[in-house]
């Protein structure tokens, strides 16, 4: 409990700005997204599996680290859902992340209907370079709410290569907070793929606190018939010679919906930081929605920023061009749309799981054609 | 190396507007209540309708809350210490040229705007503001002859009051914003233009407004109607003196378009940026909407915003017409402590509706500017289209530069793309220009102007160097 | 013309010349050769002005002024030329824009007024085909989007129409195929004469088998080695440099 009571003030802080309700600046934030079929669940559990690391309690934690546990624990993240889940006394697991060529696969599964919280520590040692595989499901026997709060610690020269799929069934809802703190030197290479939910809102925060820190972001969100996908990017260089790219897709069914938001601010004095946003979206039927705010904060001239976000149907030039080369509709929209979610799948760097997630994309064009 | 090197702090420039006319006016009191705006309105001689819409709208704004969404740092305004109405006492009759007292001739000959016959600019008539009231307007017979009517807005009331109240409100309603409400209360003078059916008006159009008084407010209301066929090409330009104190300009600009009409619109605004220490300026709080009813129909905004301690302005397009066409291009500088926060809305609701955003702002000193913008594709809106590209250019490392553009698109047969950039002036290109023996002032002129002509190309061409001249000026002390 | 007096130049405190001697007089063409690093580029930086380097001892004379007391802008319009090794880019700003705007500048401080333009074009038109320029570079945007070696060519083409008495070539024939290389080198030659002294810098001796030196001086260490003429320059691209910087160190 001693422990525990080191908590204490952040989740008391945390509950603090939980009962305050909706105030002004989380209505910006949450502009395109409705989180009222969300409201009235029971309390319902989740499983968490790691496999090729062994998941440490915050005893276990505090043991090896307490003051890096203390200092990261309930403060890296921040947001509505981030200090609900907080406030809610979350499941609490930690991954202490060591050198290893194998990736570990982390699986997080709602069980039954209600609502999950959760919340993962990551942390890792200098100089470590991890993979970390992270799946979303849910055991698909009711709407299920799972709220997860990941913060993760990346200290000086580490390196993590982050992808996660969420493929959660689609009655249920999820809502993730990813907060990263990024040391000196430190690498951040993360990939988001959403394919299931009714409603899947990620709230990704990226702190490159210190010089030299590098992140590399992707996302690929594929919402149809009433799902709605919204990946929600703050991203700050807070140092200099700290360098971004991240680039955001969404490949949008009939009904669909898809937003992105991608707020980079470069503070003063971060001289020499570099950021480039790319964010690109496909409607492909009717009632299919896709709202992009790319934002950029700029607070001194010695650095190089851009983003650039676009909408639109299947290109029709590449389609002719395919059909007169003897492809059929299907096949060609289907090559077309591999060739737009390609470009982030080939992020992942993992061949099977690349093929699987295309083979995804194809699916997904068959169904709508 | 760092920016401080490249850039010193901001070095005093001229401001050239800044002298006062000394002039007797007629001002009100500071305060707003039911009592003033039943002044202004016996003051124009209105009709019960308008007194009755001010009411209105007064009782409104005074529900409503300042907007606070901007990326702005706005000193608390207090309403009651404003002056909502002052005029020239000399002026008699509203909008006649004829008896114009010698020191407000003098006053627009110094800002460049003469308005006597033998020295008017040829080819654009005048309708010159003066604190709350028209001063004049010139060539507004050559433009009757042509069917066209451009006068202000006090004088349409009196002799077009059909057309003042069908168009008045219709695309900026009161409750739109604090601002709009404030202004539908209070509003005093501004031009009108109506151009009939087929006609291309025989000349560029403009009015300029000048503050003056201190402690004043200016809200004007300009309203502008182009007939199916028709086309008109229509300038503003703002100046005001040197003041301590902030005053308020708070505008509702109102553009109606039908078939195959155009208005181009463009604005020079240099209003009192404030000092160094960013005492002073004028706070330009302005609405400005023109709605495309008909088909084909176009609206092309076109500013270049170098003036006003604070800016908050989106001038926008409503694409109702199919085929309608919506621009926007823009030019802002802030420097010494001016913030801008401007952009535009292109909310596209007809079939292949296209629209057009170049946003182009520089950022020196301890300046700070957002571009914020929307382009909204309704399910409707099949086939829509919009291209925007806003780019900033830092100078200096006390600046800032942001862009804040929601994209927001409903129909799956519409195309948008958006790009941003920022860049800055580095000190290889400055080296490179001096090492051709080009000084650094010059050097950074040339380098902003490469930075900013896909927008000045859009300006007319009797106001396109003067706007080159007003942005060399703006830029000076930017380097040391 | 130019005369440089035990010049110590360092960067952010990292001593990179450490007194170098050099006299150009009218008329001449010397080569300064070099391994990398051993200062040649910021010979060519602190004669033209660029801010960022500490002149920490000597002082360099060009005719009878303190060079180094002069803002680089009237270095230029004194006459003296950089082409840069790497030319930097303006968008929006057309070449013949800015070399009217360069013009301009220094016929203003020589006191004329502005160039007709009539004039301007022909004189431009006419150096552009010296160094075999495509007139179609001369609208787009300085440097933007143009090759190496059409950068290249436009240094030295604003190099004639700004006709130096002073010109310092900072690596022009680096990235350079034979054919640039032989555009370049004609370019140079024309402006060879009487009044005008010419500086090249170089890492390679291939560029001086197109402009023959008067002098060829070796750069090591932050100081001119060894001095000769142009069968040094020979001697270094069979030898490389190792022998020179074997005997300064002893």
């Amino acid at each position: 409990m001693s422990q525990l009571a080191s908590l204490q003030g952040s989740r008391e802080a945390a509950v603090a700005r939980h009962s305050q309700g909706a105030p002004e600046s989380r209505r910006e934030a949450n502009k395109y997204t409705s989180y009222r079929a969300l409201e009235g669940l029971s309390r319902a559990s989740a499983s968490l599996i790691c496999e090729g690391a062994e998941l440490l309690d915050l005893e276990a934690a505090m043991t090896r680290d307490p003051e890096r546990v203390k200092a990261c624990l309930g403060s890296l993240a921040t947001g509505p859902w981030a200090d609900t889940a907080l406030a809610s006394k979350p499941n609490l697991a930690v991954l202490w992340l060591s050198p290893g060529d194998e990736t570990l696969r982390v699986s997080l599964r709602g069980q039954g209907a209600g609502q999950s919280h959760q919340h993962l520590l990551l942390l890792s040692d200098p100089d470590c370079q991890r993979s970390v595989h992270l799946e979303l499901l849910d055991d698909a026997s009711g709407s299920h709410h799972l709220n997860l709060v990941i913060e993760a610690d990346l200290a000086e020269s580490s390196r993590l290569d982050l992808s996660v799929s969420q493929a959660m069934s689609s009655e249920s809802y999820v809502t993730a907070t990813w907060a990263f703190r990024l040391a000196k030197k430190a690498n951040l290479h993360a990939v988001w793929m959403d394919f299931g939910a009714a409603l899947a809102r990620h709230d990704l925060q990226v702190d490159l606190a210190e010089p030299q820190a590098r992140a590399e972001l992707a996302g690929l969100m594929l919402p149809k018939l009433g799902q709605h996908h919204d990946q929600h990017l703050t991203l700050h260089h807070g140092a200099s010679d700290t360098h971004s790219q991240q680039l955001f897709k969404g490949l949008v069914g009939a009904r669909g919906r898809s937003v992105f938001s991608g707020r980079v601010e470069i503070k003063e004095g971060a001289a020499g930081c570099s950021s480039h946003q790319l964010c690109r979206g496909i409607l492909l039927g009717d009632g299919a929605e896709f709202d992009a705010r790319p934002q950029l904060l700029i607070c001194i001239d010695a650095v190089e920023a851009s983003h650039g976000a676009s909408c639109g149907a299947m290109d029709e030039k590449s389609m002719f061009f395919l059909r007169s080369r003897g492809l059929d509709e299907l096949a060609a929209k289907q090559l077309l749309a591999e060739a737009f979610a390609g470009e982030v799948i080939e992020l992942l760097g993992d061949p099977s799981r690349s093929e699987s997630t295309l083979q995804r994309v194809r699916s997904m064009i068959q169904e709508i054609h | 190396m760092s920016g401080n090197q490249l850039v010193k702090a901001i070095a005093a420039q001229d401001y050239k507007y800044g002298f006062v006319t000394d002039i007797e006016s007629d001002t009100l009191p500071p305060g707003l209540d039911e009592g003033v705006i039943r002044f202004i309105s016996a003051k124009k001689n209105e009709p019960q309708w308008l007194l009755d819409s001010r009411l209105k709208a007064f009782a409104r704004w005074k529900t409503m809350k300042e907007p606070d969404w901007a990326y702005l740092n706005i000193a608390p305004i207090d309403y009651q210490s404003i002056s909502y109405y002052s005029a020239p006492k000399s002026i008699k009759k509203l909008g006649s040229l004829d008896e114009v007292d010698p020191k407000l001739l003098e006053t627009y000959d110094k800002l460049g705007i003469p308005l006597l016959e033998q020295k008017r600019l040829a080819n654009v008539a005048v309708d010159a503001v003066f604190d709350s009231v028209s001063v004049g307007t010139t060539f507004k017979d050559t433009l009757a002859e042509a069917g066209v009517i451009f006068c202000p807005i006090s004088e349409a009331v009196q002799s077009h009051p059909e057309l003042v109240k069908k168009y008045l409100g219709s695309v900026v309603p009161a409750q739109d914003n604090f601002f709009s409400a404030l202004n539908a209360a209070v509003f005093t003078d501004g031009s009108f233009v109506y151009i009939p059916e087929g006609v291309t008006s025989p000349m560029e159009l403009s009015t300029y407004f000048r503050i003056n008084e201190r402690n004043t407010g200016q809200f004007e209301r300009t309203l502008i109607i182009a007939e199916a066929g028709s086309y008109v090409s229509y300038l503003e330009g703002c100046t005001a003196p040197e003041r301590d104190e902030n005053q308020l300009h708070a505008a509702v600009v109102e553009l109606v378009v039908f078939d195959d009409a155009e208005i181009k619109y463009s604005t020079v605004q240099n209003w009192y940026p404030g000092d160094e220490e960013g005492i002073g300026g004028i706070y330009n709080f302005v609405t400005k909407r023109g709605a495309c009813r008909g088909a084909r129909s176009k609206i092309s905004w076109t500013q270049v915003e170098t003036g006003s301690a604070i800016t908050w302005k989106y001038p926008s397009c409503v694409l109702i017409g199919d085929d309608s066409v919506g621009e926007f291009y823009s030019v802002a500088l802030t420097n010494r402590r001016q913030q801008a926060d401007t952009g535009t809305k292109m909310i596209h609701i007809g079939k292949n509706t296209r629209s057009t955003i170049i946003s182009k702002g520089i950022s020196a000193g301890r300046g700070v500017q957002c571009y914020r913008g929307l382009v909204d594709i309704k399910k409707s809106a099949v086939g829509a289209r919009n291209f925007s590209q806003c780019d900033s250019l830092l100078i200096g490392d006390e600046c800032g530069a942001h862009t804040f553009p929601y994209l927001e698109i409903k129909n799956p047969r519409a195309q948008v793309e958006h790009e941003a950039t920022t860049s800055r002036i580095s000190e290889d290109q400055l080296f490179f220009c001096q090492q051709r023996g080009i000084g650094v002032e010059e050097a950074v002129g040339i380098i902003v102007s490469g930075f900013w002509k896909d927008v000045f190309k859009e300006l007319p061409m009797e106001f396109a160097a003067e706007a080159t001249q007003l942005m060399a000026v703006s830029l000076e002390g930017t380097v040391g | 013309m130019l005369s440089i007096n035990n010049l110590h130049v360092a960067v952010d405190d990292k001593a990179i010349l450490k007194g170098v001697d050099l006299t150009v007089k009218a008329g001449e063409v010397h080569a300064i050769m070099g391994p990398n690093g051993s200062g040649k580029s910021t010979l060519c930086h602190v004669l033209a002005g660029r801010p960022g380097y500490q002149v920490t001892q000597g002082g360099v004379d060009y005719q009878g002024a303190d060079l180094l007391a002069l803002e680089p802008e009237i270095r230029a319009r004194e006459g003296l030329f950089l082409a840069f090794q790497y030319p930097v880019e303006i968008p929006g700003i057309s070449n013949l824009y800015f070399l009217k705007a360069a013009i301009n500048a220094r016929r203003k401080h020589e006191g004329k007024g502005p160039m007709p333009a009539v004039a301007f074009l022909r004189m431009v038109r006419e150096k552009a085909a010296c160094v075999e320029l495509d007139e179609g570079l001369l609208n787009r945007s300085l440097n933007v989007g143009f090759s190496g070696g059409e950068k290249k060519r436009n240094e030295i083409f604003q190099m004639l129409v700004l006709e130096p008495t002073l010109a310092l070539l900072d690596e022009t024939d680096s990235g350079l195929d034979i054919d640039a290389l032989r555009v370049v080198a004609e370019g140079v030659n024309k402006l060879r004469s009487e009044g005008r002294a010419i500086l090249l810098v170089t890492h390679y001796q291939r560029l001086l088998d197109y402009i023959v030196p008067d002098y060829v001086h070796v750069l090591a260490g932050g100081r001119i080695v060894r001095s000769g003429d142009k069968d040094l320059a020979h001697k270094l691209e069979a030898e490389g440099y190792g022998w020179i910087e074997n005997e300064a160190s002893t």
